[in-house]
């Protein structure tokens, strides 16, 4: 028994000195600071696998008491750098280990492939413009193309829909949704009304406004590309109601775990905006328009989704315009629409390998009714087309980087009847693309991209190389060059002309080609943006139509050519003053060209010297409110007569206000907003049209001067709890 | 006897391999005294030290739910609490999402996770509320919902969905009105909740008190 007690004292007496000389603690202590020595303040530091380690103070210093032995293994890290492993053999001394860390690349202090492009997203962080910004802002009467125009690049171009980008006229922008491109994204053109978006902003989740050296993965834009993206499911089921002067419209969004169904209709009649507003135009029938769409999305897996869109719409105006020849008569121009629009594409991950394809078909057709001097000529326009995009990526050594290849495929249909006469035209087109994301370093990356290009019309091919650069020169700031040749068919109403033997001589027909080159510079902070940007462009190969001699025969051919430089600046500030929000944006544009009709190399109608826009947004949240005023102006732009003599506009002045009112009716969230587009009546003038003998000016001017525009949004589904 | 060598060698081995046999006293003495500093924590700074002493916690002991739970919950008090600039709150609750789904993948079907989860969704409105706060404000009440589903006596899902409520301005659906029954909720539940440890989640209740106060 005692011998027991005895046994078993010593038997613990052993563990303890056992344990005594085991835990012969060590003592593990250094600093941690990043690349530039600054220290590390609460980084971690850890023995693998123990509970032994500790966190640094606010000198970047560790130190903590181990009883480990042997090889181990310490893990340094801090949150936004690249944890670090250091294998140690701790024997029985103290240790001094320092350790370095290295800034993990992550959006945010990225550097980003930027030259060139205006991007509005919801995602990213470091945004220029919110989707937001585009239904608040005053004067784009919630058209995402009116927003856009207050950014640097764009013109104010009143007479006309669309986005005339340094010196490039409407048809050099392409408008792409989900990376398709959109055949008819305006509403049918009037002679000098300017028509809104088919899209609504709400749509959209992500916009990207390029106003020069964009991404190989889009092609036949000379200027620019505005890219639209959807979202992947809505949030919630919910159904809105929309009533403004113009007319009203519902939608309705189902949302199950994988799926989201909407619908929506609209209908839209301007005879009560007319009441409202006094108009310049002599309608006979305001604008009409019935519009419905369907959108349907399928998750089918972690990554993958399946996304369908269809929206069809029917429009009818009839107005009146004094006559081109002397008749006392005037001239009459009626006419109908119908628009299908479907685009559906399907992504998904594969390993490593990321999967989009696409296709979309559109049809448009245009019924117009031109009476002049008491003679009726029906015109017919039919617009057809068929694409599809297939294109992979894949990661390249680090994450960030990656690479790119694709290839594109469209059908296109027109004809275009006058009359007794028929023009019509097919164009089987295909690309092939590879791009790659390039970030060398986390202060260089580069974007390097190829574009090649067949049109069966013209019977050629193209290739266009793409190179974009990025170098972060400080911690807000950095400077990005850009490069790249930009090639699109000629518009289709000289390509018609290359048709007609009898009455045109021409070689054949082929590419007009841009090539861009930009420098520029930015700053940018969470709520501060500055940015500026110079420019050159070359254009080649334009398509003209002239008569080589009085009394010679007129050539189609592609001998145009041109030149825009200049320099765009843009500054928006969200914090200096609460709860204020502005932007300016100015642009000089030096532009020259010898294209279409043109007889000579001119300054093109859709260019003025110098435009500015500033853009300012104030919120009331004691009072729900919010107010916003854009101040445009830009100076006069030139207008040609028959006989190609200069006349130039006065500048163009435009002050909008908005106001909106943020409410509850019946419980539901709802908006109010009322804007005023041209408040002093400045009384702009676009330009002139001239009659057929050159002698008669007609000033083109917008259908109504000041404008009242009010409406109301309600917002049904918003369960929020109970 | 053989008892006594038993327990003897069983000493000896937990001494010998702590790695080994690192769970129970130890990690139950390191979760009380961390849980008892974060209940007196308020600066950013000592979040995050917790936050690396939990983390250290939870690479020690694989199969716990807890410890990566509440440095989690540490790092989206940190991005609370922080006023450097809003990018990096969304650094912070990055993190605390990546730790809350570690947890979710130890403990699933668990109260706790999902109203972590709808607290950094509450977060992500911090950074910008206009753009921001329709969609992250429905992701939350999703999860407090889910929390709710799974254990309706938990009062941290109603503290926070009133806590969200409150902050929401009226005409998106929320308002004092209609946080003030859902606080009243919390509190009720507060007052007869048992966390199931010293340093089972126990927070909260305070602030659900001083926010019903709020809405009288």
């Amino acid at each position: 028994m005692r011998f027991k007690i005895l046994f078993r004292s010593a038997f613990l007496l052993a563990i303890l000195l056992c344990t005594f000389q085991s835990s012969g603690q060590v003592n593990i202590s250094g600093k941690i600071s990043d690349e530039t020595k600054n220290p590390l303040p609460y980084a971690s530091v850890l023995l693998k696998g123990t509970y032994d380690g500790s966190s640094t103070n606010d000198k970047g210093e560790y130190s903590f008491k181990t009883s480990e032995k042997g090889k181990q293994t310490l893990v340094f890290s801090y949150l936004g750098y690249e944890t670090k492993e250091v294998e140690i053999n701790i024997n029985d001394k103290n240790m001094v280990i320092n350790a370095i860390l290295i800034e993990k690349a992550t959006e945010g202090n990225q550097v980003v492939i930027s030259a060139g492009s205006f991007e509005a997203s919801d995602k990213k962080r470091a945004t220029i413009l919110k989707p937001i910004d585009i239904v608040t802002t005053a004067g784009a009467s919630g058209d995402i193309t009116g927003a856009m125009k207050t950014l640097p690049g764009a013109q104010q171009i009143g007479e006309q829909e669309g986005l005339f980008v340094r010196g490039g006229d409407a048809g050099e922008t392409k408008t792409i949704i989900d990376d398709m491109v959109v055949q008819n994204p305006y509403f049918s053109s009037i002679p000098d009304v300017p028509q809104r978006g088919r899209f609504s902003p709400f749509l959209f989740t992500g916009t990207v406004f390029s106003t020069g050296g964009y991404s190989a993965l889009y092609g036949q834009a000379l200027s620019s590309t505005l890219v639209l993206s959807t979202d992947d499911l809505a949030d919630q089921t919910s159904t809105g109601v929309s009533i403004t002067a113009v007319g009203f419209g519902a939608n309705h969004t189902q949302r199950w775990k994988n799926t989201q169904l909407s619908i929506e209709g609209s209908y839209a009649n301007l005879q009560p905006f007319f009441f409202l507003n006094p108009q310049n135009t002599q309608w006979i029938k305001p604008p009409e328009t019935g519009n419905g769409a369907l959108i349907f999305r399928q998750k089918t897996s972690e990554t993958g989704i399946i996304k369908f869109y269809a929206t069809y719409s029917l429009s009818h105006s009839t107005l009146n315009f004094p006559s081109l020849t002397y008749s006392p008569i005037e001239d009459r121009f009626d006419i109908k629409n119908n628009n299908l629009y479907i685009n559906a594409t399907y992504s998904d991950c594969f390993n490593n390998w990321k999967l989009y394809t696409g296709l979309s078909y559109s049809k448009s057709h245009d019924n117009i009714n031109f009476d002049t001097s008491g003679v009726l000529i029906p015109f017919g326009r039919t617009q057809e087309l068929t694409q599809t995009k297939i294109y992979v990526t894949h990661p390249l050594v680090n994450v960030s980087s990656d690479i790119k290849f694709g290839v594109d495929g469209q059908l296109q249909n027109f004809t275009d009847s006058f009359g007794i006469y028929q023009n019509s035209l097919k164009e089987q087109y295909a690309a092939v693309y590879a791009e790659s994301d390039l970030f060398i370093t986390r202060k260089l990356a580069a974007r390097i991209g190829a574009r090649a290009e067949y049109s069966k019309f013209l019977n050629k091919y193209n290739a266009a190389p793409r190179l974009s650069l990025a170098y972060k020169t400080g911690d807000k700031t950095q400077l990005s060059a850009a490069y790249g040749e930009f090639y699109q068919t000629p518009d289709r109403d000289l390509l018609y002309l290359s048709q007609e033997p009898y009455l045109y001589k021409s070689p054949g027909m082929t590419y007009e080609l841009a090539t861009h080159y930009i420098l520029d510079y930015q700053y940018m902070d969470d709520d501060r943006t500055f940015r500026v940007e110079g420019y050159y462009k070359k254009y080649n190969n334009l398509a003209r139509v002239y008569q080589s001699g009085i009394g010679q025969d007129s050539i189609v051919d592609n001998s145009g050519y041109g030149y825009a430089d200049g320099i765009d600046v843009f500054w928006r500030d969200k914090k200096t003053i609460k709860h204020v929000d502005y932007w300016i944006s100015y642009s000089y544009l030096d532009t020259k060209r010898l294209f279409r009709r043109y007889e000579d190399e001119v300054m093109p109608t859709f260019a003025a010297k110098h435009t500015l826009s500033v853009v300012y947004k104030q919120s009331f949240p004691a009072i729900n409110s919010s107010i916003s005023a854009t101040f445009t102006y830009a100076t006069g732009r030139p207008s040609y007569s028959p006989e190609f003599v200069e006349t130039t506009t006065p500048d163009y002045k435009d002050i909008s206000l908005g106001y909106s009112y943020l409410t509850q009716l019946w419980n539901n969230f709802t908006v109010v907003f009322v804007s005023i587009a041209d408040v002093p009546n400045f009384k702009n003038i676009y330009g002139y049209r001239y009659s057929l003998d050159g002698k008669t000016a007609y000033p083109i001017i917008p259908p109504s001067y000041r404008t009242f525009f009010i409406g109301m949004f309600v917002d049904i589904g918003r369960k929020t709890t109970n | 006897m053989k008892r006594t060598l038993l327990i003897a060698a069983l000493i000896f081995t937990a001494f010998l391999s702590k790695k080994a046999f690192a769970g129970g006293p130890q990690y139950e003495q390191a979760m009380k005294s961390s849980v008892s500093q974060l209940d007196s924590a308020i600066a950013p700074e000592q979040f995050i030290q917790l936050a690396n002493t939990f983390e250290r916690i939870a690479g020690a002991e694989s199969k716990e739910w807890l410890p990566d739970y509440y440095a989690a919950y540490c790092y989206v008090l940190a991005g609370f609490t922080q006023h450097k600039d809003k990018k990096s709150i969304d650094d912070y609750l990055d993190k605390a999402e990546s730790l809350i789904n570690k947890a979710d993948a130890l403990a699933p079907n668990n109260a706790e996770i999902y109203a972590v989860k709808g607290f950094i969704d509450q977060g992500r409105i911090m950074v910008d509320p206009a753009t921001r706060g329709k969609k992250y404000g429905t992701l939350a009440s999703q999860q407090f919902k889910t929390a709710e589903k799974i254990d309706s006596l938990n009062p941290r899902p109603y503290f926070l969905e009133g806590q969200g409520l409150f902050h929401t301005p009226k005409m998106f659906g929320g308002g004092k009105e209609k946080a003030k029954p859902v606080l009243e909720k919390a509190v009720v539940e507060y007052h007869v909740f048992k966390p199931a440890s010293d340093f089972a989640p126990h927070w909260g209740k305070k602030m659900a008190d001083d926010l019903l106060k709020q809405c009288e």
